[in-house]
């Protein structure tokens, strides 16, 4: 009997048609992602240049500790320059191929991606260091972490400088500008190997008397400049064109 | 919702591009026509905050500009857009979508409904590089709106579409602007004829006509062009 009531009611009284209905579905908003999230998901628009450059140096780091090839411990911070580049030039892609306005305007805006494209190969490059510093350290003699800091210190010179260059109008126009720069440094360290043998001994002394305060002080700076590069974005992000 | 647009100024060292301009719009397509030159693109930049204004405000329902809370409520499609080489169309939409903060599953329905709207569904897994220049206008069009934006701002968007892909656009943003803020700026007066509920006209950085048209008024197009005479 209810039920037929019902029936009978539903018949004669037909529901009104939703009002605004088109507007509430609007406003329920769908569930968004946190700042974590977006940062791990950007790990995956990371270009594969970053990637295959990462594992070949920890690939050549295995292989010559394991063969106890001669010249892998100097190598390996004669490499360290080009991580540096290869990590820099990721934050020109956006300007390189007209991203810029679109990034710009959404909720995760452009300074949170390029911050994440700054940090997601940072965490890679102390991956490395990580993994590197101990195996080395092991197979040819010597502490960790005045292993990790001869690496460390190429590494953060050649970041701190890419990042003026990416930043300078010339650097703006030159495409390749970073990797000069870390070739520059890579041979300079090479030149002075062979050639500059007091150098390399007060170098050594260096590293091993100040080195944790030299590695501070170059990852302050770098800090600085990641900062700077970061604040960059905003209204200038119009005028390069 | 309403935005507000409160004596807005943008000047390039000696030339004022937007002159202390004010309106307010709400639910509905506003056409923006002016000439080349005549400040759209600066006042759309600022209201979406790639510009900052040399002074004025602009809110949304009492939200700064400057938000992420505005921004979140925010599709829009530049004039030129770029893309990253690598992308399909898919992968593009899913990549703003991630920007724009919509979880992964809800992205990807989302991009499927989307390509579908815009035609684009058999090639969404085709680089956007191979793209035509409409079809490239298209995959631009379903970002701007992929997360269902509150405020939807449109510079010059029918530029590259042929005239098939032009009302089917037309209809697209009709449909949106039923309960969207729509800002569509053109130089085309028959891209927003049909349209727009609303009218802005911008001169030299200035507002010189805003309101409604309505077809007792004369036509429009004529209006147009004798204001830019």
């Amino acid at each position: 009997m209810k039920n037929e009531l019902k029936d009978v009611l539903n018949i004669t009284f037909s529901a009104p048609e939703p009002k605004k209905k088109q507007m509430f579905l609007k406003n329920l908003r769908p569930s968004e992602i946190s700042t974590l999230e977006m940062l791990c998901r950007q790990a995956g628009y990371i270009r594969g240049t970053v990637w295959i450059f990462a594992a070949a140096v920890i690939v050549f780091v295995l292989f010559g500790s394991w063969k106890q090839l001669p010249d892998t411990q100097e190598l390996v911070p004669e490499i360290m320059p080009f991580l540096a580049a290869v990590s820099v030039l990721e934050n020109r892609r956006s300007r390189k191929y007209g991203m810029i306005e679109l990034e710009m305007v959404t909720r995760f805006s452009f300074k949170s991606v390029l911050f994440a494209r700054m940090l997601i190969p940072g965490i890679t490059c102390l991956v490395i260091l990580a993994v590197a510093s101990p195996v080395i350290a092991m197979a040819f003699g010597g502490e960790t972490l005045l292993t990790a800091m001869h690496m460390l210190i190429p590494y953060l010179v050649t970041m701190s400088i890419c990042l003026q260059v990416e930043r300078s109008p010339l650097g703006r126009r030159l495409e390749y500008g970073s990797l000069a720069a870390s070739a520059l440094i890579s041979v300079l360290m090479i030149w002075i190997k062979n050639y500059a043998a007091a150098l390399v001994n007060g170098y050594a002394e260096m590293i091993r008397d100040w080195g944790v305060l030299i590695v501070l002080i170059l990852a302050m700076v770098t800090a600085f400049e990641q900062w700077r590069t970061l604040n960059s974005t905003e209204e200038p992000a119009w005028n390069y064109q | 919702m309403e935005l507000s647009v409160d004596r807005l100024s943008k000047q390039y060292k000696n030339k004022i591009a937007v002159d202390r301009v004010t309106f307010r719009l709400s639910e509905g397509v506003t056409g923006l026509l002016g000439a080349n030159g005549a400040g759209k693109t600066t006042l759309m930049r600022m209201m979406t905050g790639i510009l900052t204004p040399d002074s004025g405000k602009i809110t949304a329902d009492g939200i700064a500009v400057q938000t992420e809370e505005y921004r979140s409520l925010l599709g829009y499609l530049p004039q030129d857009f770029g893309y990253y080489p690598e992308f399909t169309a898919r992968e593009f939409i899913q990549y703003i979508a991630a920007l724009k903060g919509l979880e992964k599953k809800h992205a990807r329905k989302k991009t499927d409904d989307l390509l579908e709207v815009v035609g684009l569904s058999d090639v969404a897994n085709k680089k956007i590089k191979t793209f035509s220049g409409g079809m490239k206008q298209r995959v631009g069009i379903a970002q701007a709106i992929v997360n269902d934006p509150r405020i939807l701002i449109l510079d010059e968007p029918t530029a590259g579409l042929d005239p098939k892909e032009r009302v089917r656009f037309r209809n697209l943003i009709a449909e949106i602007g039923k309960n969207t803020i729509v800002l569509f700026s053109t130089h085309i007066v028959s891209d927003i004829d049909s349209i727009a509920g609303n009218l802005l006209m911008m001169r030299d950085g200035q507002i010189i006509y805003d309101g409604s048209w309505n077809k007792e008024q004369g036509d429009l197009e004529q209006f147009y062009m004798k204001e830019f005479e």
